[in-house]
C-alpha cells in the first residue's frame, strides 16, 4: 500500500502548504503600504463583513439551510456588543474581552432560538423562521433608541489590546487587527472542517439519512451549524462597532441587507473561505469604485445571487479552485492517468461469452491488501462474539392499507454472510429501515447483539456497530473521495469541539489515524486514485465503492447492503459481491444484504431469506433455497422447465406458447 | 407585563377590522400557495412583483392621472408578464431541475433584481406615498365600524381567488399537471405535459395575483417598503398555516391573523406595544408550523426524519 501523499490531517500546515494561499498572505498584509487611507478603510469594512459571511457559509453552504436573519443578528450583536463595551451613561464599560464574548453569545442564542424550532422542520420552514427573526430585530431592537442611538449614534470606544489602543482613526493600525481576527476564524473554521463535526456538518446538509446512518444526530449537528453562524456573526458585529467609533444607522441592517450577505455566502461558495472573504471584500470596494453609476445595492445583492447558483454550490471560489488545479496538475483525466491502481485486472474477465457472468474474486494485490489490513486492524474495534449479531422478531409495519411488513423475522449469525432475496414490494428495503432505524415498527422488537434496540435512533443503532448503504448512491457529489470517507469516521473519534478548535493533539491524532484508514480502505476498494477528486466526476461504480467505503469507515461490526449492485454492469456487479465477500471475511464483518442478484447471492451467501409479501418464505443454505419449490415458484420462476427453456424454444413451439396464453 | 387589558367593548369592531384586512395579504398568500404547489419553494419573488404592483399603480394613478381600475389592469397585465418570465426561467431545463432549496434562492435573487428595477423605474415621491382606491371612497357602516369599499372589495377578490385557485388545482386536469410538474419536473415532462403552458401559465396568474395584492396596498400603507416587506410576511405566514398547499386554509390564516393583528392594535386587548404584538405573531406563527409538521408527519409513516419539508 503506497502513502497516502494527500494527507490533510494538520489543518494549519495543509493551509501553509498550499503556495497561493501563502501568496494571498503576503499581499494582504503588505498592499496597505500603498494605498490610501479610504481603501484601507473600505477593505477592513469588507473583512468584517466576510466574517459574518464565513458563518452563513457554515449555514448555507455546509449545513443547506438559507439564513435570512444575518443582518438583524448582527445589529443586535453590534449595539448590544457596543452597550456593554461603552463606557459612561448609555453603557457598561467592560473590557473589549467581555463585549466580544456577550456579542458572541447574542449571536449564538438567536440562531440556537430559531434552530430549536425549525431545524426539525428544515428547509423552506428555516427561510420564513430566520425572516421572521429578521423583522422582530427591525420591529423590538430598531425601536430601542436608547440602544442604537437613534440617528445621531452613539460614540464607541477603540479597542485596546494589551493596553494598546488600536485607534479607529488609524485605518492601517485597525485593518491589521481585524486582519488578525480574520486569520483566526480561519484558522478556526479550517480545523472545524477537518474535524468530524464539520464533516457531520457538510453531510448532514447533503443528505440526512445517509448522515444518521453512519452516527450522526442530525439536529445536534445542524445545531452546531447555527451556532457558528451566529458566533461568527456576533463578532463581526462586534468589531463593525468599534471600527466606525459609533453605531451606525438601523437602516442599515434591513432584511435586504441579510439578502445582500447571503448572496457573498453563496457566490463565495462552500468550498472556499478566501472565495468568501474576497467576494465581501469586493461587495464593500467595487460599489465604492463605481460610485458615478449609482449601483444599487438590491441589484448587485439579485445579480450575484443568480450568479452564485450558476456557479453551483462551490460557488465562484470552488471554479477558481477548479482551474487553479487545472491550470497545476492538467485536466481530471490526466491527473488520474498518472495514478495507477493497486488493483489486479481480474474484473475484466468476469463477463462470459455465452452471456452469463462468473463469480471471481477480485481485489487490490497481496501485498497492498494485507498492508491495508494491518492498519484498519487498528481502526475497527474488537469484534463481538455473541453467536446472534442481528434478530428482528414478528415485525409489522403498515403504510395506511398497504401492509408492508406482516411479521417478518430473520437471525443473522455473527461473521455470516446473509442474503435477503425477493421480488420487487416484497418489503426488503422497508425491513432493511426498520433494521436501522429510519422507520419505526408497528410491532415487534429488532435486537442487536441481544439488545433490543427497537425504540433506539438510527445514530445509537450505529453506535452500536450497525451501518448501512442504500439503493440509490447517497454521497456529497461536491466533495473529494476521501472528505466522503471520512465524513463515515466521527464514531470512531474522540474529542470535543473545543479541543478541535484549539488544535490538542490527542483528537488531531485520531483524525491523522482516520485518515490512514480511509486510506487503506480506498486501497482495498480501488478508489485511493481519486483520493481528492470530487465523487460527482466520478464513474457510478466508483461512487457506489466511495459509498461503501464510508460504511466502512465508521468500523461497523454489522453491515446492512440495499442492493449495492443496482445500476451496474453484470461484469461490475459480480466484481463488486466478490469484493465484499472478501472484506467481510478479512474483517470479520456480518454482512446482510438485499440484492436482486441472484446468482451472487447464491453463490456468495451462507444464508439466505426469502422474502415475499412482507413475510419470510423461506430461509437456509443457498442450495436449500435454490431447491425450494415454493421460491422457485414464488420468485426464482413460474416453474424449473419452464425457467430453463430458452426463449428461441419457447416462441417455436407454439403450442407451448398458446397454453401459456 | 404584556399590557393585556381586555375591552369587550371594543371586541366587535376589531374583529371587523381584522375580517377587512385579511382579504390584502390573503391574495399575496394565495400566489405564494399557487407557487409553491408547483415547484415545492418559497415565491420569494412575488414580494418584487408585490412592490412592482404598489410602485406601479400609484405611478400611473398619481404621475399619469390614470383613472383607478385603468392603473390596476395595466399592473395586473405588468405583474402577469414578470410572473410569466420568471415561470420562463423557472421552466428553463437548467434551472427546473434544481433542488427546491437553490430554486427557492433563485426567487429571492428575481426578488431583489425586480424589486430594485421597480423602485428604479418608478420613482415615487415623497417616500410613503398614497394613492386613490380603485374602488372609490365609500364606505359601510359594520358593528360600529366604517368599513371602506377598499376593504370590502380586497376582501371579496381573496374569497373569488381561494374558489377560483382551488378549484383549478383540484378539479381540473390543468391542477393534476401542476401537482406532477411539482413532483418531478422530469417525469412530467416525459409524461406528455406541457412544462413551458402549464408552469409559465401558473406563474402569471402567481404573478398577476402578487401585482394585485400591491396594487391593493398601495391605497393603504402606500409605497413604503418596509410595509410592503411586513405584509409579506404576514403572507407567509397564513401560506404556513396552510402548509403552502392549501389557499382556503391560507384565507383561515389570514382572516385569524388579521383579527389577531387588529385585537392588538385597536386597544381591544389592552395597550399592547408593537414589539409585544410582533413577538406574539411571531411565536403564533411558529407554533403553527411546527404543529402542521407535526401533524402532516403523523399522517405519514413514521419514520425517524419524516419531518423534513
Amino acid at each position: 500500500m503506497s502513502e497516502n501523499p494527500y494527507s490533510r490531517s494538520r489543518p494549519l500546515l495543509s493551509l501553509v502548504r498550499q503556495p497561493l494561499n501563502l501568496v494571498g498572505a503576503v499581499v494582504a498584509i503588505g498592499w496597505i503600504f500603498f494605498a490610501p487611507d479610504y481603501r484601507v478603510f473600505t477593505v477592513t469594512t469588507g473583512l468584517i463583513i466576510g466574517v459574518l459571511a464565513l458563518g452563513v457559509m457554515v449555514m448555507v453552504g455546509w449545513a443547506r439551510e438559507i439564513n435570512l436573519a444575518a443582518a438583524g443578528v448582527y445589529a443586535t450583536s453590534l449595539y448590544l456588543g457596543s452597550w456593554v463595551y461603552r463606557p459612561g451613561p448609555n453603557g457598561w464599560g467592560h473590557p473589549l474581552v467581555i463585549a466580544i464574548v456577550v456579542s458572541v453569545v447574542i449571536g449564538i442564542l438567536m440562531m440556537l432560538a430559531v434552530a430549536l424550532f425549525s431545524v426539525r422542520l428544515s428547509g423552506v420552514y428555516v427561510m420564513v423562521f430566520t425572516l421572521g427573526v429578521q423583522i422582530l430585530v427591525e420591529r423590538i431592537v430598531f425601536t430601542q433608541y436608547r440602544l442604537t442611538g437613534g440617528d445621531q449614534g452613539l460614540v464607541t470606544p477603540s479597542p485596546k489590546i494589551f493596553g494598546y489602543e488600536v485607534s479607529s482613526h488609524d485605518d492601517r493600525a485597525f485593518y491589521l487587527f481585524v486582519l488578525s481576527v480574520v486569520a483566526l476564524v480561519l484558522m478556526f473554521l479550517q480545523r472545524l472542517r477537518l474535524s468530524p463535526y464539520g464533516r457531520a456538518i457538510m453531510l448532514v446538509g447533503a443528505d440526512q439519512q445517509a448522515a444518521v446512518a453512519v452516527g450522526v444526530r442530525p439536529l445536534k449537528t445542524k445545531a452546531l451549524a447555527f451556532a457558528v453562524c451566529g458566533a461568527l456573526g456576533g463578532l463581526a458585529g462586534i468589531l463593525a462597532a468599534t471600527l466606525y467609533g459609533s453605531t451606525p444607522g438601523t437602516v442599515n441592517y434591513t432584511a435586504t441587507t441579510s439578502l445582500l450577505w447571503l448572496s457573498i455566502a453563496i457566490l463565495g461558495g462552500f468550498d472556499s473561505m478566501a472565495g468568501v472573504l474576497l467576494v465581501a471584500v469586493a461587495f464593500q470596494y467595487i460599489p465604492l469604485q463605481l460610485e458615478k453609476l449609482h449601483v444599487n445595492y438590491q441589484l448587485l445583492a439579485g445579480i450575484s445571487l443568480l450568479a452564485g447558483v450558476l456557479c453551483g454550490s462551490r460557488g465562484l471560489g470552488g471554479r477558481l479552485q477548479d482551474l487553479y488545479r487545472r491550470l497545476r496538475f492538467g485536466p481530471a483525466a490526466q491527473r488520474r492517468s498518472r495514478r495507477p491502481s493497486s488493483f489486479t485486472a481480474a474484473a475484466e474477465v468476469l463477463a462470459r461469452s455465452d452471456g452469463l457472468t462468473e463469480l471471481r474474486e477480485i481485489g487490490p494485490s497481496d501485498d497492498v491488501r494485507q498492508l491495508a489490513l494491518e492498519t484498519l486492524e487498528s481502526w475497527f474495534p474488537p469484534r463481538r462474539t455473541e453467536p446472534v449479531a442481528l434478530a428482528t422478531e414478528d415485525i409489522h409495519l403498515s403504510f395506511g392499507g398497504v401492509r408492508a411488513l406482516r411479521g417478518a423475522s430473520i437471525e443473522v449469525p455473527t461473521g455470516s454472510f446473509t442474503g435477503l432475496i425477493g421480488p420487487n414490494g416484497a418489503g426488503k428495503t422497508t425491513l432493511f429501515d426498520v433494521v436501522s432505524g429510519l422507520t419505526r415498527p408497528d410491532r415487534g422488537t429488532v435486537r442487536i447483539f441481544g439488545s433490543d434496540v427497537t425504540r433506539d435512533q438510527p445514530w445509537d443503532r450505529a453506535a452500536l456497530g450497525m451501518t448501512r448503504t442504500f439503493q440509490t448512491t447517497r454521497i456529497v457529489k461536491e466533495l473529494s473521495v476521501a472528505d466522503n470517507l471520512l465524513a463515515g469516521a466521527g464514531l470512531r473519534i474522540r474529542g470535543s469541539l473545543a479541543q478541535f478548535a484549539v488544535g490538542m493533539p490527542a483528537p488531531w491524532r485520531q483524525v491523522r489515524e482516520a485518515e490512514e484508514a480511509a486510506w487503506a480502505i480506498a486501497c482495498l476498494l480501488d478508489i485511493e486514485r481519486y483520493w481528492d477528486e470530487r465523487v460527482g466526476e466520478l464513474e457510478f461504480s466508483a461512487r457506489r465503492r466511495t459509498e461503501l467505503g464510508r460504511a466502512l469507515l465508521s468500523g461497523p461490526q454489522i453491515l446492512l447492503l440495499d442492493e449495492p449492485t443496482s445500476g451496474l454492469d453484470p461484469a461490475s456487479s459480480g466484481a463488486l459481491i466478490g469484493l465484499v465477500r472478501r472484506l467481510q471475511a478479512d474483517l470479520g464483518l456480518t454482512v446482510l444484504l438485499v440484492e436482486h442478484y441472484v446468482k451472487a447471492v447464491l453463490d456468495g451467501c451462507d444464508l439466505v431469506y426469502v422474502l415475499a409479501e412482507g413475510q419470510i418464505l423461506a430461509h437456509g443454505e443457498p442450495g436449500t433455497i435454490a431447491a425450494d419449490a415454493q421460491v422457485q415458484e414464488r420468485y426464482l420462476g413460474a416453474g424449473r422447465g419452464e425457467a430453463t427453456t430458452g426463449w428461441r424454444e419457447r416462441l417455436a413451439d407454439p403450442a407451448g406458447a398458446g397454453n401459456r396464453g | 407585563m404584556l399590557g393585556i387589558d381586555p375591552n369587550p367593548d371594543l371586541f366587535g369592531p376589531a374583529f371587523v377590522i381584522g375580517l377587512a384586512n385579511a382579504g390584502i395579504f390573503s391574495v399575496l398568500a394565495i400566489a405564494l400557495v399557487l407557487t409553491y404547489r408547483i415547484s415545492r419553494t418559497i415565491g420569494f419573488v412575488h414580494y418584487g412583483i408585490a412592490v412592482v404592483g404598489a410602485y406601479g399603480y400609484y405611478h400611473f394613478t398619481v404621475e399619469y392621472t390614470m383613472p383607478g381600475w385603468v392603473a390596476l389592469v395595466v399592473v395586473l397585465g405588468i405583474g402577469a408578464g414578470v410572473g410569466a418570465a420568471y415561470g420562463l426561467v423557472m421552466m428553463n431545463g437548467r434551472i427546473a431541475f434544481l433542488p427546491p432549496l437553490t430554486l427557492s434562492t433563485v426567487s429571492i435573487a428575481a426578488m431583489l433584481i425586480i424589486g430594485a428595477v421597480a423602485t428604479e423605474n418608478f420613482p415615487v415621491a415623497p417616500d410613503v406615498a398614497i394613492s386613490s382606491s380603485p374602488f372609490g371612497d365609500d364606505s359601510f357602516r359594520v358593528w360600529s365600524f366604517n368599513v371602506t369599499a377598499h376593504r370590502f372589495a380586497c376582501l371579496l377578490i381573496s374569497v373569488i381567488l381561494v374558489v377560483f385557485v382551488s378549484l383549478y388545482l383540484n378539479r381540473t386536469r390543468a391542477g393534476v399537471n401542476v401537482r406532477a410538474i411539482s413532483d418531478d419536473v422530469e417525469a412530467a415532462r416525459w409524461s406528455g405535459i406541457r412544462l413551458y403552458r402549464i408552469g409559465v401559465g401558473s406563474y402569471a396568474a402567481a404573478g398577476a395575483m402578487a401585482a394585485l395584492a400591491g396594487a391593493l396596498l398601495a391605497p393603504l400603507a402606500g409605497t413604503d417598503l418596509s410595509a410592503i416587506l411586513l405584509v409579506f410576511f404576514r403572507a407567509l405566514t397564513v401560506a404556513v398555516v396552510g402548509a403552502f398547499s392549501s389557499p382556503a386554509l391560507a384565507l383561515f390564516g389570514a382572516v385569524v391573523l388579521s383579527t389577531v393583528d387588529s385585537f392588538a392594535t385597536t386597544s381591544a386587548l389592552g395597550d399592547i406595544n408593537p414589539a409585544t404584538r410582533e413577538s406574539m405573531i411571531f411565536a403564533a406563527m411558529v407554533l403553527t408550523a411546527v404543529a402542521v409538521a407535526v401533524f402532516r408527519n403523523r399522517n405519514s409513516p413514521r419514520t425517524a426524519l419524516a419531518m423534513r419539508s
